[in-house]
């Protein structure tokens, strides 16, 4: 209980029902003070009228004259809706249709219990008060006319009541839906808690149900699935790099051992330990490079880099490729075509993008066969800044498109070409930082990359 | 050479020391950052070898230090894997050139060379000449014994940052960094091929090599009369 009061619909529901009750009592006092006083202005102007037109008719005649004109008012049949007392200047009663009266000048208010008499007075008159006028003739009697006031009352009451069941109902509306929405919302927040609870004590795979009521909640938790999806992907990859590590430099590791090894124990002219040792060199020189181009690429996906974003001249950084690897790829037999628009610049790290278009050039010329076409091109279209390496050697499957981006991942057929399984996972790592979106397409035959440049520039 | 070296790791050190030593040059040796700029400035020094992170004094500091002071002795700076990117804020603070660890010794000699002998800025040349080769950069033009070479623009490049440094050792990284600004190791011959399709133009034909191929460690241009 304590829980669901501090739950902030609860809290909210609170507020909105005093806020409301406030509002209300202001309300209410207003009507209460307005009706108070328009109806007992009437009841008195009511009464004064009578007053007055008894002492006119009193002065046609002598004081019985008033005498005689009460005690008909008095015995009208349906009754009269005024009360009367006449009295002597001794105080004796002359006429009316009260027994005792106060002889006081002016208004007044007597309860009409203690003047009251006769049938003429209903039951329940105990709390009926009479309003009344009373004043000195000139021959010294007395004369007083009262209204009872229940009228007055009954408005007065009916306010109060209205207010109480107004309060009540307004009470009722508005607490009630708070705590049905406080409830609610702590039995999704202890599902929340459960499912978190779950994944600290490592139960990855937990997600926090959804209601599909697509509130704020439903929203949060739906974020909250995704950073979870995110964070087990990157738990997996992280997995999966640090296993590939240990097996991808084991083997060269052992190598190099073995080599050690062999010299070691076989080796009897200098011009062997020579080699050897130019060899266990080459192959430490390999394990170093591996090293740092994870590294590289760890550093790329810090995102640290970002800082030094410059305007590049893009056109530049693919004339400066094709101009170093159009040699390279002659030597090696096959043909070089680009189409590279001119006057395009970009914001990004010069140094990163040069090699991103590098690494896919050298994986165009390792993975072609002599003969092969390898096209660079950047094209800016309407739809946007487009820069594409292809070629026609034997391309990727589809289904492996996406793997080609994971650290150390190589097809099958490529594990025997030299290269760290790295190159295209720097790449994606510098496409990433840049925002640049990379798609691979079969070339038929082939393997064509396309690089989406962002328009405008991303921040 | 009097060269000084601040390095606090001791196998790298001796390494570096051995190696300089048998090179002909004399190197002091300090272990800390604090002793190296005490030493840097009170000592005339051809070249500084500056470890990155040293105790006391970091190297960005000594080096930011001196060039405050009007120093201007040529500096190597030397950094870890780790940080491959704080190349560009080693050269801001004044160094001349930046080494990777680990490296060969032949690219620490060849880039210590490049340093050391590096011409002032404001020596603008118009032109460049080795034996009978000439390189004029204003018409962009290379001439040997009179005859006209044709150029790519690449293999003009790379051929001017050989005579830059004729005489000297220029190692792969060299040419990588400054002729191609690649700042990555390439997986294909990319300077090979160039530098054979140079050779062919400014060499074959001719009665002796002007380039020749240092082995272990990269290229050099010299006139080699014996060659």
């Amino acid at each position: 209980m304590i829980r669901l009061v501090k739950t902030s619909s609860f809290k909210l529901a609170a507020v909105y029902a005093a806020v409301t009750l406030f509002a209300f009592l202001t309300l209410f006092v207003t009507a209460y003070l307005i009706t108070t006083r328009a109806l007992d202005r009437q009841i008195r102007f009511g009464i004064q009228a009578e007053y007055e037109s008894l002492i006119s008719a009193a002065k046609s005649g002598p004081s019985s004259g008033l005498i005689k004109e009460i005690s008909e008012r008095v015995r009208l049949p349906a009754g009269t809706a005024f009360f009367y007392f006449l009295s002597d200047e001794s105080g004796r009663k002359l006429a009316g249709n009260l027994n005792d009266h106060h002889p006081t000048n002016g208004w007044q208010t007597i309860p009409i219990s203690e003047v009251a008499g006769g049938p003429s007075i209903s039951a329940n008159a105990d709390d009926h008060r009479l309003t009344a006028l009373g004043g000195y003739l000139p021959d010294r009697s007395f004369l007083l006319v009262g209204d009872d006031s229940y009228r007055l009352y009954d408005a007065q009451e009916a306010i109060m009541e209205s207010f109480a069941l107004a309060s009540g109902l307004v009470l009722a509306l508005s607490i009630l839906p708070g705590m049905i929405m406080g409830q609610t919302f702590l039995r999704r927040i202890d599902s929340i808690n459960i499912t978190t609870q779950a994944i600290v004590k490592g139960q990855l795979k937990e997600r926090i149900p959804l209601t599909g009521h697509n509130d704020e909640l439903d929203e949060l938790s739906r974020n909250v699935n995704r950073m979870l999806d995110s964070n087990q992907s990157l738990m997996e990859s992280l997995r999966q790099v640090s296993s590939s590590i240990a097996h991808d430099l084991r083997t060269p590791l052992s190598r190099l051992r073995q080599n050690l090894e062999e010299v070691r124990f076989s080796a009897s002219r200098p011009a062997e330990l020579q080699s050897a040792i130019d060899q266990a060199i080459v192959e430490s020189e390999t394990l170093l490079s591996t090293f740092s181009a994870l590294l590289r690429i760890s550093q790329v996906e810090s995102k640290s880099r970002r800082s030094g974003f410059k305007v590049v001249y893009l056109s530049g950084i693919f004339e400066k490729i094709v101009e170093a690897y159009g040699p390279v790829i002659e030597e090696t037999g096959k043909t070089l075509n680009s189409n590279i628009a001119t006057g395009v610049s970009f914001v990004g790290d010069e140094e990163l993008l040069t090699q991103l278009l590098a690494n896919l050039v050298e994986n165009a010329i390792k993975h072609t066969p002599t003969g092969a076409e390898i096209s660079v091109s950047l094209q800016e279209t309407d739809v946007g800044l487009f820069g594409c390496v292809a070629d026609n050697g034997i391309g990727i499957p589809e289904v492996e498109h996406k793997r080609v981006f994971e650290r150390f991942y190589r097809l099958d057929r490529s594990r025997t070409t030299s290269g760290s399984g790295l190159g295209l996972s720097l790449v994606g790592a510098i496409a990433d930082l840049h925002a640049i979106s990379i798609s691979l397409q079969d070339n038929r035959p082939g393997l064509r990359v396309i690089l989406g440049f962002p328009r405008p520039p991303p921040d | 050479m009097h060269l000084l070296l601040i390095e606090d790791d001791q196998r790298t050190a001796d390494f570096i020391l051995r190696g300089l030593k048998e090179h002909g040059h004399v190197t002091d040796h300090a272990l800390s950052g604090s002793d190296g700029l005490y030493l840097a400035t009170t000592q005339n020094y051809d070249a500084l070898i500056v470890d990155r992170m040293v105790p006391e004094i970091d190297g960005l500091t000594i080096v930011k230090t001196l060039r405050a002071s009007a120093n201007h002795v040529p500096v190597l700076f030397l950094t870890t894997m780790a940080s491959i990117d704080d190349r560009v804020e080693g050269l801001e603070s004044g160094g001349d050139d930046y080494l990777v660890k680990p490296f060969a010794f032949a690219e620490l000699l060849a880039r210590l060379g490049a340093i050391m002998r590096r011409p002032p800025l404001n020596d603008v040349k118009t032109s460049l000449e080795v034996a009978d080769l000439k390189m004029d950069l204003l018409k962009r033009e290379v001439k040997r014994v009179g005859k006209r070479i044709d150029l790519q623009p690449q293999e003009f490049k790379l051929l001017e940052y050989m005579l830059r440094n004729q005489g000297r050792v220029v190692t792969r990284t060299m040419l990588l960094e400054n002729v191609w600004e690649f700042h990555f190791d390439p997986q294909t011959s990319v300077v090979e091929t160039h530098m054979s399709r140079l050779r062919a133009k400014v060499d074959r034909g001719f009665d002796r090599d002007l380039i020749q191929t240092v082995r272990g460690a990269g290229y050099c241009i010299r006139n080699d009369k014996a060659g």
